[in-house]
């Protein structure tokens, strides 16, 4: 299964709606497959993208309702605001930490409860 | 009681937090690590992050807004040295709402002139954005236009459905604007330059709509002379609207949720199997889930084509769009009747916002080619509007026939409207003669959305 995650400065990009990387693994061996420019402009765009590349798990900064809503319209599961370095989030992914407070954007943890992304 | 001026030190920390923290602006300062190091309540509230959850952290993952990643306002002041004044961006915050927002930042010096950081003020112009749209705004989505709020969420449903392939299901009554809607999303997919092939499931009888859609082979039937290909080959890479699909019979049923599931079909007396990569909208105004529930509609099927459900509003939930429909039309007919008519008389208008627009849209359009047709002047009196619009039970030549509810409402908007003509718009003229009192003829005039002059 592949996982997506927007990159900025080797962290978690802050906002998918604008996001220029992302980082493409491979959840079975953990491997990076790829570092990819998404598409400009519309963000629409960037998550039919991620679409056309298979990846089925997006972990991504904040990001805006309307995408959100798109995101699962297309089958694309979501971790969204999520801050953090990338290799540690995608470590607390691997280890089903990611819903931890300390992985969470300031001010959005009871936002990703209220999403159902935190247990 | 005196007031002593000059009293209070204006540069002391106690009074720069108060004034940070009485201003309606957002304003949050970093250190030259990028970590908030002061958070107002005005940026609280703007964000929805509390002063102690964003002190310390990036400013990018507390402000989020589309300038942090590429275009950092901060980072252009601190490296430049130059102040940037109201630069307009948009921002997420904790609920995930877009907030339109224009920022200032400018370098922080300490007092002997080093830089020690950076201050950024913003504003929320989210009421100033939803202002004017109200004021000059409308919305357009291929031919459909619409400044009303109920329409909102389609438009933007739409613009999401545009960029995928799923299916989607129109719901609205005849003449809400399914088809266009169809075209719409069409016209702004990935699909744009393909066929757009659309087909009403209730206008052909069971065989005939088989063999519309899937084609048929020489000699499948008394007539098949030739090969003939169906509406789902011509819509090859496309989009295919099937509108009224609650009116399709169960074996057609089936055959569309192959195509659905396997996206393969076979065209009448043929053993190729075909495949289809169109992707299918479908429109109804009935309630699907109501003909599931007394088993004329498929379970299976519904839920196949029931992915995305957009509901358009009837005409009378979004009065509000009657002037800038009618607008659209009259420029529309302009150009087709090459006539020059200029808009509608005021008392005109004023029926048309009294009456409840059964045949939607639609009827709003097929009244004002009528009126073209009769209006010789420039402006469209009460005299070209059909007789239901007047108040009069009668309909001609196969409109719509009003309910007494339209009917009484129509007839009571001309009478208010001309009783306010005669008395020069003077309310409490009109009132006395219509022999009601002055507060009932208010409520009568906003109840029947009358517009009168100011």
């Amino acid at each position: 299964m592949k996982v997506a995650i927007t990159e900025w400065q080797g962290r978690v990009a802050p906002v998918f709606d604008v996001a220029g990387t992302v980082l493409i693994l491979e959840s079975k061996t953990g491997q990076a497959l790829e570092t990819a420019p998404l598409p400009l402009g519309d963000p629409h765009s960037k998550l039919v993208y991620l679409t056309e590349r298979g990846v089925h798990i997006l972990i991504c900064g904040a990001i805006t309702r309307l995408m959100l809503d798109y995101a699962e319209t297309l089958g694309i599961r979501i971790s969204p605001f999520v801050s953090g370095e990338i290799d540690e989030v995608w470590t607390a992914w691997r280890n089903g930490t990611l819903d931890e407070a300390c992985y969470s954007m300031p001010g959005c943890r009871r936002c990703r409860r209220r999403k159902g992304q935190c247990k | 009681m005196g007031v002593l001026c000059g009293s209070m030190s204006t540069d002391s920390p106690a009074t720069t937090e108060a004034i940070l923290q009485s201003i309606s602006d957002g304003v949050f300062t970093v250190d030259e690590a990028w970590c908030i190091t002061s958070f107002n309540r005005a940026a609280e509230k703007i964000t929805g992050v509390t002063r102690e959850e964003a002190m310390g952290k990036p400013c990018s993952e507390v402000f989020r807004s589309s300038m942090c990643e590429g275009a950092c306002a901060l980072r252009k002041t601190l490296e430049t040295g130059q102040p940037m004044i109201a630069h307009p961006c948009f921002l997420v915050n904790a609920d995930g709402e877009r907030i339109p927002a224009s920022i200032s930042t400018s370098v922080l010096k300490d007092k002997n002139g080093k830089v020690i950081g950076g201050v950024e003020t913003f504003r929320d112009l989210s009421e100033l954005e939803t202002l004017r749209k109200q004021i000059s705004g409308q919305y357009t989505l291929g031919d459909l236009v619409s400044q009303s709020r109920a329409m909102q969420p389609v438009f933007e449903m739409t613009t999401s459905v545009a960029h995928s392939d799923i299916t989607a299901l129109i719901h609205g009554d005849t003449g809400t604007g399914k088809e266009l809607l169809a075209r719409a999303i069409h016209g702004m997919s990935s699909r744009a330059g393909k066929p757009f092939v659309a087909i009403n499931c209730a206008a052909l009888p069971d065989t005939l709509l088989e063999s519309e859609l899937f084609g048929y082979k020489k000699g499948a039937f008394t007539g098949a002379i030739k090969d003939r290909e169906g509406r789902f080959a011509q819509a090859k890479g496309g989009t295919i609207f099937l509108d009224e699909i609650g009116e399709i019979s169960p074996s057609v049923q089936v055959r569309l949720l192959r195509v659905l599931q396997e996206r393969t079909y076979e065209p009448l007396g043929s053993n190729e199997t075909h495949r289809s990569d169109a992707r299918i909208i479908a429109a109804t105004h009935r309630n699907l889930s109501a003909l599931v529930a007394s088993g004329e509609f498929r379970e299976d099927l519904y839920y196949r084509v029931n992915v995305i459900r957009i509901d358009l509003p009837p005409l009378r939930e979004r009065k509000e769009d009657l002037p800038l429909l009618v607008n659209h039309f009259i420029e529309r007919f302009n150009r087709l009747h090459n006539k020059s008519i200029e808009g509608l008389s005021f008392g005109a208008n004023s029926l048309l916002m009294g009456y409840d627009w059964p045949g939607n849209v639609r009827e709003l359009e097929n009244m004002i080619e009528r009126a073209f047709v009769l209006c010789n002047g420039s402006t469209i009196e009460i005299r070209h509007l059909p007789q239901e619009l007047q108040g009069s039970a009668s309909a001609e030549n196969g409109s719509i026939v009003p309910d007494i509810g339209t009917a009484r409402r129509s007839a009571e908007a001309q009478a208010i409207f001309k009783t306010l003509e005669k008395n020069n718009f003077n309310r409490f003229a009109a009132a006395r003669e219509l022999g009601i009192h002055k507060t009932t003829l208010y409520r009568k005039i906003k109840a029947l959305g009358l517009r009168l002059p100011s």
